[in-house]
């Protein structure tokens, strides 16, 4: 053999991609529900949660970060659960160029980015900071010393 | 202005580099497109590295991009190699490209769907492309703030620049920070992927096999997804079938200047991303390893493939060294992982498991298995598809050894990139697989089985590179 048939490699590809498109129509039609992509496409993106306070930020500089979800921050040591860390990148992921500072406190202004808003109070304490300007509803918060 | 002098860019240094390979013309565009958005990308932070990040930085490196491509242009112009289109030996069917362009149809609309879903792309997008674009877009004279340390090390400061050079460009052209500009890129490297591959296998195997190529690939689920979450191992796969596409050219057709111009695709995807330098290296290795040719020419060969990935390893070498910090994957290696047989055991069930993993793959992994394992081996050995097919065996092989080095649980890591790796080796696998499988272009072979060789693919059966006194001519 020489090569192989091209009618006998164009069925198998054939099929091949038949199956390979019937799982793609089932994932972007029917596990991604496409009825409800128009509702989808309308909600407010994760990072209009920090809208507000990038104004209330410098526009650039080190700002320290505080959360009251564990972070993975040395590689290889994974938190409990992803919460934390992604509270971070979203908000870095916002506010770019700020560079937020996982637990550093001596910056001028701290950012508390939480899960929790019931836990602000608490988190600022722990840190000897008091609670500057809230928002969405204290999940975030400006810290002070 | 700025964005028309933007677009003359990397039209025009694409097609410089283009014009060096005697392809026909579909290849040829392909690739110049390809070229033109890494060159667009690696002059910007070449010149921000040399003289900041300014507003006239992109204009005057636009402007000299554009002034030194139509200086080549006009050198190449009468020196340019043009290669006809012969007529094909055979009827070919009409079908294959039928369904190849209802796939790319089909493809766009989920990738539309996904991106209205999640404009920002998926986790590694926003955590690390597109962060990366914001803070080069948005930091003015101050963009080495990007590579802080006292940024999470997810944010992965040290991974090469070529998608975010692109997407902040793309920012600063649109004076704001959009998320179609991220998307569309992304778009735009998914479908150069496509077109490089059904372009490159057109060239060395025909039409219906580049209809077929593509159909592959598009009706990958892993392909689409990824695509759609601004996943930069989109754009390494892009630069590294070009690559391939090159260097089986050049061993098919003997001329030097394919070798040369793949050097400079795969230093593109040694610019992506990290694992492009492994491929760099690895098809640079091939290249020399495999014997296609006498030892003289397969170093000759491989010296033009280096050369020509200089400067742009250049660039990567800066920032490895003065820029960027050390990568977590290699911050803690420990050889003695590699001796912990319960890792093999996991890497090994884990890999076995994900070449059945429907959701991702459909049933493509386990076709390739199949063709490689019952089909290959009953072929004549093809050394275009050898050399290929060697350099992604030997990429694979590396990233696995650096699955079993990494510090984080193995079972995470791998699932969690598993499919971003394969996804850059796959669009090369799909045209080693054709190189194997299918006549060179002008080989009898009807539809309905296969012929005789020609001299040429005899020639190229036994491994010896075709024509030498003819392509000296070229060289």
């Amino acid at each position: 053999m020489i090569s192989v048939p091209l009618r006998g490699a164009a069925l198998a590809v054939a099929i091949l991609a038949a199956v390979g498109f019937a799982r793609e129509a089932w994932f972007h039609l029917v596990s991604e529900p496409i009825w409800n992509l128009p509702a989808r496409a309308r909600e407010p993106r994760p990072e209009e949660r920090y809208r507000t306070v990038r104004v209330a930020l410098p526009p650039a500089g080190r700002v320290g970060y505080v959360s009251d979800e564990p972070i993975s921050d040395v590689a290889g040591a994974l938190a409990p659960d992803e919460w934390g860390t992604w509270l971070y990148q979203e908000a870095q992921y916002a506010l770019a160029p700020v560079v937020l500072v996982v637990g550093e406190t001596s910056t001028p202004v701290v950012l508390a980015n939480l899960k929790d808003a019931g836990r602000l109070e608490e988190i600022a304490r722990a840190h000897h900071l008091r609670v500057g300007r809230r928002f969405e509803g204290g999940s975030v918060a400006l810290l002070h010393r | 202005m700025t964005a028309i002098l933007a677009a003359a860019a990397v039209a025009l240094s694409g097609a410089a580099v283009a014009s060096f390979v005697p392809m026909r013309r579909p290849a040829r565009v392909a690739l110049a497109a390809l070229f033109g958005l890494g060159i667009w990308s690696a002059a910007w932070s070449a010149a921000l590295f040399l003289s900041g990040n300014t507003p006239r930085t992109l204009l005057v490196k636009d402007a000299l991009i554009v002034a030194v491509s139509a200086a080549v242009l006009l050198w190449r112009r009468d020196g340019r190699d043009s290669v006809g289109t012969p007529a094909e030996p055979v009827e070919v069917p009409r079908w294959p490209r039928v369904a190849a362009m209802a796939a790319c149809v089909l493809a766009t609309a989920f990738f539309v769907e996904h991106t209205l879903r999640y404009p920002d792309g998926g986790w590694d997008a926003w955590a690390i492309w597109n962060l990366r674009a914001r803070f080069l877009a948005r930091a003015g004279a101050g963009f080495r703030v990007a590579f802080s340390p006292e940024i999470l090390f997810w944010a992965h400061q040290d991974y090469p620049l070529l998608v975010p050079g692109v997407v902040a460009q793309g920012f600063l052209l649109a004076a704001a920070q959009p998320v179609w500009v991220s998307a569309a890129i992304s778009y735009l490297f998914a479908a150069l992927t496509v077109a490089v591959l059904a372009a490159g296998v057109g060239e060395l195997r025909g039409p219906p096999w580049s209809s077929l190529s593509a159909l592959a690939l598009l009706a990958t689920p892993a392909f689409v997804g990824l695509a759609a979450n601004q996943q930069a191992d989109i754009p390494v796969g892009a630069y590294l079938v070009a690559a391939c596409v090159l260097v089986a050219a050049g061993i098919e057709s003997g001329r030097r200047a394919h070798f040369a111009v793949a050097g400079a695709a795969a230093s593109l995807a040694a610019w992506t991303k990290n694992e492009g330098a492994l491929h760099l290296l690895c098809l640079g290795f091939a290249l020399l390893a495999v014997r296609w040719a006498p030892t003289r020419q397969r170093l000759r060969a491989a010296l033009s493939y280096g050369c020509a990935a200089l400067p742009v390893l250049a660039l990567l070498a800066y920032f490895k060294l003065e820029v960027a910090r050390a990568n977590d994957l290699l911050s803690n290696p420990s050889p003695a992982r590699l001796l912990e047989v319960h890792r093999w055991g996991d890497l090994f069930v884990a890999l076995a498991r994900r070449a059945a993993f429907f959701q991702t793959w459909g049933l493509w992994l386990l076709a390739g298995i199949a063709v490689l394992v019952l089909i290959v081996p009953r072929l004549p050995p093809r050394a275009s598809a050898r050399t290929v097919g060697v350099a992604l065996a030997l990429s694979f092989a590396t990233t696995l050894a650096v699955y079993l080095l990494q510090p984080h649980p193995l079972d995470w890591f791998f699932r969690a990139s598993i499919d971003r790796v394969l996804i850059q080796l796959w669009p090369s696998a799909l045209l080693a697989t054709v190189l194997a499988l299918a006549p060179v272009r002008g080989g009898s072979q009807s539809a309905e089985g296969a012929g005789n060789p020609s001299a040429g693919e005899a020639v190229l059966a036994t491994g010896v590179s075709p024509s030498p006194q003819a392509s000296a001519k070229v060289r």
